[in-house]
């Protein structure tokens, strides 16, 4: 079996950081973003836009890798997911 | 035992955020996937699809469309051969091997329909979570076997 090299495990560890901060600070995010994409990396909001394949698109061109980055909504609602 | 310990979500859903490996198209990101025992597979939602930049006209078509629960027919897609990462500990990873994956192409009809679409996420189904027992506690849900 593969296992993850270096520069993965590294990815992989500031994608899980990152979802952290997000689920942590999701009330104070809705302050500012509600309604809104966000991209989270490294503790922070680094982009944001309502429309999340135009966010997608903006780190792209912005960054040469956006797999640690967390793109998530933040709802205005509280919104029950029903899968 | 083997424990894989994941997140509480939205609405307290069980989320395991995994890294996902395949070979053709070439993946390796990680990705959320909230664990659901009401899909039959594993599946890529159409944000994280766009996310990881898998392009459908690449992608093998399901002749089969998944409806949920939206009662809507769904367009989808196959990742074949498709590897799991899950963190067990700080240093180690426990990988699951998936004949295929399944990548969703919802077709919304308007901005409205396309701003939802783009809040689903990503599941992992049964042809995972079958091989687990799976119980959450406050802060996590646990995948034990």
């Amino acid at each position: 079996m593969p296992v993850l090299v270096s520069k993965q495990k590294k990815e992989f560890s500031r994608f899980e950081k990152n979802m952290k901060w997000f689920q942590n600070n999701y009330e104070k995010l809705r302050e500012f973003y509600a309604g809104e994409y966000v991209a989270v990396n490294d503790g922070k909001v680094v982009m944001h836009n309502k429309d999340a394949r135009a966010l997608i698109n903006s780190l792209r061109d912005e960054y040469e890798a956006i797999g640690a980055f967390v793109i998530e909504f933040v709802s205005k609602e509280k919104l029950e997911l029903i899968l | 035992m083997l424990r894989i310990y994941g997140g509480r979500g939205r609405g307290k859903l069980g989320y395991i955020n995994i890294y996902l490996m395949c070979s053709n198209p070439e993946i390796h990101d990680p990705v959320r996937f909230y664990a659901d025992t009401g899909a039959s597979r594993t599946t890529i939602a159409d944000r994280d699809a766009i996310r990881l930049g898998l392009n459908y006209q690449e992608l093998e078509e399901s002749e089969r469309p998944v409806v949920g629960i939206g009662c809507k027919k769904v367009k989808n897609y196959f990742l074949r051969d498709v590897l799991l990462v899950f963190r067990i500990s700080r240093n180690s990873y426990y990988i699951e091997k998936l004949p295929t994956v399944t990548v969703l192409k919802n077709e919304p009809h308007n901005e409205e329909e396309r701003r939802l679409v783009d809040q689903l996420p990503s599941l992992l189904g049964v042809d995972v979570l079958e091989k687990y027992t799976v119980r959450f506690t406050a802060k996590h849900i646990v995948l034990e076997k």
